[in-house]
């Protein structure tokens, strides 16, 4: 099985932050993960390489948790693919678009419970 | 060496998005005029990597050719030049004379963040662009962040102690406040100090680009709305005397310099405490002899990011108490923007001038007060009032600290 969107950003947030894997799951904190700004800066650095795309800097400002990193990568991945132009994190895209697209990680956890 | 001298500035020079001299720089700022706006300039190579952003406070209608002669144009990247005219108009405002005994001990002290390292990339380009196997051979001499101060040292031929301080943002604050004990101690008998510096180069660029600081419209500091620092060049450089000597020859002073603070903050390498400034303030007050009191303005560091901001008024209230009701902060940054090494020289001359000419400068841009910036940061429109003395604020990255006191000479 391919490896996920939300598993790619984990190993990314991993191998940024220098930390083993494991200790880096969905739900864990920035603040338990000793993630501060300059950290949040690299990863996200790091996740426009990993996925080939651009993250806005309004959006990176706003991004305070791992959900939110991988719905936001989610997003402009599948904008991507789809060809339209980047969406700011939060939008919706067009029903035409989002056949191709994967579970968001909310989306997962809603399934999950 | 004897008792501490009084030191005074008697001559400023400044070239910025604002002029070419320190006269447009200061009506720029009484008239609330931003000098900022889409890149005009060519950056080589920028179709190579577009910026996210369009605006910066770029030096226009300057013309170095019909300034320097080509020789000397060739041995200058643009921060070397923007370090040497300013310092030209400054020791011609102040009127000293250079005797012999002035160049045997005469002090350069500049601060530069970046350096030529626009001439760096023009080098590195051809070897990891063009895969050539040599670079320029004034690609040292062009890059050295201590061109400044050798060109203004062989100008007038001052054989003192002359170097570079290299603090990022708070560089040339540094540098003034180390030029000033220098005169102050008697270790020198006349300084030229200030900063400059020439960052719009795609690489200098794309480095500010991605730490996510740059705002996408303009500068707008303390501001509810703030988005970020807007990238600015230029220099500005001063003329330190000792004020007997001054006086002596006839100079009229614009200022007197009393204090320099300077502090680290050891702590995060970008996220800025408000306690290493609070503590730089207070030394500049106590190296002044200055009661809070008397202060009735800062020139803030003021870059518009959410967090300096924020720190910077958290630190002005543990330095003033009540009295930072009293005073008024601004940030001039919101017309020059952020010349990062040269920023606390040109700020130090917007100090200066507002000392000698009465009138606080304002900060441009205001929209909306934010409560966690809640100081009367004289919105929109600069003000006339006298004040008796002002201190120049500048924080580096790195959490370094430079703040310099000065008192309006009568």
């Amino acid at each position: 099985m391919p490896e996920s969107i939300q598993d790619r950003v984990l190993r990314v947030i991993a191998t940024t932050k220098r930390v083993p894997l494991e200790t880096v799951k969905p739900e864990s904190s920035f603040e338990a993960l000793g993630i501060d700004s300059l950290d949040r800066l690299n990863i996200l650095f790091d996740l426009e390489s990993e996925f080939d795309i651009e993250i806005d800097d309004g959006d990176a400002k706003q991004v305070i948790s791992i959900p939110q990193m991988v719905d936001g990568v989610s997003l402009l991945v599948r904008a991507k693919e789809a060809g339209l132009p980047a969406p700011h994190f939060g939008q919706e895209l067009p029903a035409s678009a989002s056949g191709v697209a994967e579970l968001s990680a909310t989306d997962k956890q809603k399934a999950d419970a | 060496m004897g008792a501490p001298l009084r030191v005074v500035v008697t001559g400023v020079g400044v070239i910025s998005s604002l002029g070419l001299r320190a006269e447009g720089f200061w009506q720029s700022l009484l008239a609330c005029r931003p000098g900022i706006g889409p890149l005009q300039n060519t950056v080589h190579r920028v179709e190579t990597a577009p910026l996210r952003f369009e605006n910066v406070a770029e030096v226009t209608g300057y013309d170095a050719e019909a300034i320097f002669d080509p020789k000397e144009l060739s041995f200058m990247d643009r921060f070397a030049q923007f370090a040497v005219l300013p310092a030209c108009e400054a020791v011609a405002q102040s009127g000293i004379e250079w005797t012999p005994a002035l160049r045997d001990r005469a002090a350069v002290v500049t601060g530069s963040c970046m350096g030529g390292r626009g001439a760096e990339e023009n080098g590195y380009w051809e070897l990891f662009h063009h895969h050539r196997t040599r670079v320029h051979p004034l690609t040292i001499p062009l890059g050295m962040s201590n061109a400044g101060a050798s060109h203004i040292s062989m100008r007038w031929g001052l054989q003192g102690p002359a170097y570079t301080v290299s603090t990022a943002c708070a560089s040339s604050g540094h540098a003034i406040g180390q030029a000033f004990q220098l005169v102050r101690s008697g270790a020198a008998p006349a300084a030229i100090a200030g900063g400059s510096e020439a960052p719009l180069f795609l690489g200098g660029l794309k480095a500010w680009e991605a730490m996510r600081v740059i705002s996408r419209d303009t500068c707008r500091p303390f501001s509810a709305d703030r988005s970020g620092l807007i990238v600015g060049e230029g220099g500005a450089m001063l003329v330190l005397e000792p004020l007997d000597a001054a006086l002596a020859r006839g100079a009229r002073p614009l200022a007197e310099i009393v204090g320099f603070g300077s502090t680290a903050d050891a702590g995060h390498i970008t996220q800025p405490t408000s306690s290493g400034p609070a503590r730089a303030m207070k030394q500049a007050l106590a190296d002044g002899g200055l009661a809070p009191e008397q202060i009735g303005y800062i020139n803030a560091h003021g870059t518009a990011t959410e967090a300096n901001d924020r720190i910077e008024t958290l630190a002005i209230r543990a330095v003033f108490g009540p009295h930072a009701d009293r005073l008024a902060t601004s940030s001039s940054k919101s017309m020059h923007g952020h010349t990062l090494g040269a920023a606390g020289a040109l700020e130090a001359v917007a100090t200066i001038l507002a000392l000698k000419q009465g009138v606080l400068p304002p900060t441009a841009n205001y929209s909306r007060p934010d409560p966690v910036c809640d100081l009367d940061v004289i919105p929109n429109a600069a003000r006339p009032v006298q004040v008796e003395a002002a201190l120049s604020n500048s924080f580096a990255f790195g959490g370094l600290n430079a703040v310099l006191a000065f008192k309006a000479w009568p």
